[in-house]
């Protein structure tokens, strides 16, 4: 009997450690999911039927790297940014020591819990057993990091506020967001294919943060580049180019109200972007294009529409009056009353050009037929 | 609030006698036993959670407009090297103890006033420029306090400080508990400060009972003990610790309320003026009966 039951807690003991090491669930990634607080398939607003927190232990665990990798803890204060919390790498560092819930104590399954779900985001609160979210945070890492580093000075994890961000306020303060009070879906389902998803309570409840759900979504879903009402966010960063973010952006976003920011920006919002003519248009603009202003040559009114790449459209009569050396290249006697489709035989002057037509044994740019002078700089 | 110096008290305390002598006695109980409400607030500080920032030190000398050198200096921690007491410049201060356990992390204790539910300094004022609020408070009055520093003496914590380098109205200092924060919604700017709220403030009987329950989960991290939930009568600010709290430089203290002897002789002599009365009364007597004698003795020589 006693064998049987020592081969019983070898089997549980041994399941569960296997449980440990391999990926069972994914805890705390991707979008949340209903079933994780409701019990009911279909909970109401008047019956919820909402889990209870159990205090217990993780259950599910996930592979180190499926954790995300950096996590930003709290938030602009007045003297100092949040805390980019390299998440992943103290997550290796907790394999050896306390495990995951050294820190997400008192977790449930899954999703992972958000620490303000159970320590009160201010001071004053009805609960005293437990600190609060500043307190709890700040006590997770003093913890080790007090014996490293004792001073306990702030700048250890927070960066300080750019001086120049706290005066604009482009950091620290956000418009008050417009969430709405409720959703109705239409569903597929042969019955109840309406469901009523009470937004407002879930992020008042759970005092969730937009981002909490709302992921891979498109950045002007919410911020407004327009610009329509005061109350919109004000992009008044300075770009490298001496413009606002409003100014830099005006030009597409006249026209591209509803476009991802991605579209652009290759989903990274701070990283400067330009708009390539050469790739989006099959026209690469050399020097003396790029100087001018969009309107220069788009001239029809509203959205910028293509125009031909023929000079002629543009440079009527150009022909005859045209200087060679504004090439970079003064044309020898010889080749000074040539035709120019002679020599550049596309006519958009942008290809090499050919010297076959009439010379077996020269190539550009070995063969020059003239002189080199200092480009862009003709004697009319 | 009416301004009074020496003279003034004199001529008050006179007029006040000559008034009590010929008027019947007066309810004049020593107030701080009837204000104790039951609601009345406190702070708990969890020293084993406190990691000697003292940022409490920078927020409590700004928020009383105290000289204030800026936060970053508080990083440097060579005032730990010596022991410090609260002064006029500095109402809390926050002392470091070796701790045997982890000689790289000491053990660091904010000092300030207890806010006692019996304060001595209440019953030594002569004045009556101190009391204790319904809130658990012990407040002064400047204006009716006229330097005598007897509370300096009377306070078992030696908390009261004086303005000793003003040669003009010197003032006693001490932890006001952010009374004027309070008004306004906001938490002891100490409290507020705390990066890991090693100050929990709230009402005093739930501080009791978070005390127990923290010392019931973790009876390896703590010392069973609450200092001040009974010493002198209780205290407004209690404390948690992880050694007995004479290794942190607390004083040894009995339950008993400080005042509680001068007041009880005092209060004895005094009391309802039954005893001055009745002895000026005997003195009359003997006084009367003496002349009665001496006035027969005449008239029989």
């Amino acid at each position: 009997m006693r064998r049987i039951a020592s081969v019983g807690l070898l089997l549980v003991v041994s399941a569960s450690a296997v449980a440990q090491t391999r990926p069972v669930a994914r805890a705390g990634s991707g979008a949340l999911d209903c079933r994780a607080c409701h019990t009911a398939v279909t909970p109401t607003r008047n019956a919820p039927a909402l889990a209870a927190c159990p205090r217990l232990k993780i259950t599910g665990y996930h592979a180190v790297d499926e954790a995300p990798p950096v996590i930003t803890l709290g938030t602009p204060g007045k003297t100092y940014g949040p805390v980019k919390f390299a998440h992943r790498e103290h997550a290796h560092m907790a394999e050896t020591g306390k495990g995951c819930s050294g820190c997400h104590h008192y977790d449930q399954a899954r999703p992972i819990q958000q620490c303000k779900n159970c320590h009160a985001v201010s001071r004053r609160r009805e609960d005293l057993g437990k600190p609060d979210l500043k307190a709890a945070m700040h006590r997770q890492c003093v913890e080790c990091h007090r014996a490293w580093n004792p001073t306990g000075a702030c700048s250890t994890c927070h960066e300080k506020q750019d001086a120049a961000a706290k005066a604009t306020g482009a950091v620290a303060t956000k418009p008050a967001v417009k969430a709405p009070e409720r959703i109705v879906y239409e569903t597929n389902a042969r019955q109840g294919k309406s469901v009523t998803f009470f937004h407002k309570d879930h992020t008042d409840r759970f005092a969730l943060a937009c981002a909490d759900c709302h992921q891979n979504e498109s950045c002007g879903a919410c911020h407004d580049r327009k610009r329509v009402a005061a109350s919109q966010p004000v992009l008044t960063r300075q770009t490298k180019a001496g413009m606002t973010e409003e100014q830099a952006h005006e030009r597409c976003a006249n026209c591209h109200t509803v476009d991802a920011c991605a579209t652009c920006h290759k989903g990274m919002p701070s990283r400067r972007i330009g708009f390539d003519h050469g790739r989006r248009t099959g026209f690469t603009l050399n020097r003396f294009h790029a100087q001018l202003d969009c309107r220069s040559c788009h001239k029809a009114p509203g959205a910028y529409q293509s125009i031909s790449a023929d000079c002629e459209s543009c440079h009527k009569g150009w022909q005859g009056r045209f200087s060679h050396a504004r090439a970079g290249l003064e044309l020898d006697e010889q080749h000074q009353d040539l035709d120019c489709v002679s020599c550049h035989e596309d006519q958009t002057f942008r290809a090499k050009p050919v010297c076959t037509t009439c010379h077996d044994d020269k190539t550009w740019p070995a063969h020059k037929p003239g002189k080199a002078v200092a480009r862009g700089t003709p004697k009319r | 609030m009416k301004s009074q110096n020496r003279r003034s008290f004199l001529r008050a305390s006179t007029a006040i006698t000559a008034a009590a002598t010929g008027l019947t006695p007066t309810t004049a109980h020593a107030g701080p036993k009837n204000l104790l409400s039951p609601d009345r607030l406190g702070v708990l500080v969890d020293t084993t959670v406190c990691i000697g920032c003292r940022h409490c030190e920078w927020a409590c000398k700004t928020a009383h407009d105290l000289d204030t050198p800026p936060l970053e200096t508080y990083e440097d921690r060579t005032p730990f090297e010596k022991m410090r007491r609260p002064d006029d410049t500095a109402l809390t201060v926050v002392n470091a103890f070796a701790s045997p356990a982890r000689p790289d992390l000491p053990t660091t204790v904010k000092v300030q006033c207890m806010h006692c539910d019996h304060p001595a300094c209440v019953s030594a004022c002569i004045v009556g420029a101190i009391s204790k609020q319904k809130d658990g408070a012990v407040l002064w009055d400047t204006d009716t306090c006229i330097g005598c520093r007897y509370c300096m003496v009377a306070c078992p914590f030696q908390i009261p400080a004086f303005e000793y380098g003003k040669a003009l109205q010197p003032d006693i200092m001490k932890c006001d508990f952010c009374t004027d924060r309070r008004t306004e919604g906001k938490l002891p700017a100490c409290v507020e400060s705390c990066p890991v709220e090693a100050l929990t403030f709230g009402p005093r009987e739930e501080l009791v009972r978070v005390a127990r329950e923290k010392i019931r989960r973790a009876p390896e991290r703590y010392v069973d003990h609450i200092l001040g939930e009974h010493e002198v009568g209780g205290t407004s600010w209690m404390y948690l610790a992880d050694r007995p709290f004479g290794e942190l430089a607390f004083p040894k203290l009995s339950d008993r309320p400080a005042p509680g002897v001068s007041e009880s002789i005092q209060h004895g002599i005094f009391a309802y003026f039954v005893p001055p009365v009745s002895l000026y009364a005997l003195l009359g007597a003997v006084m009367w009966t003496s002349r009665q004698r001496a006035a027969d003795e005449e008239e029989h020589s």
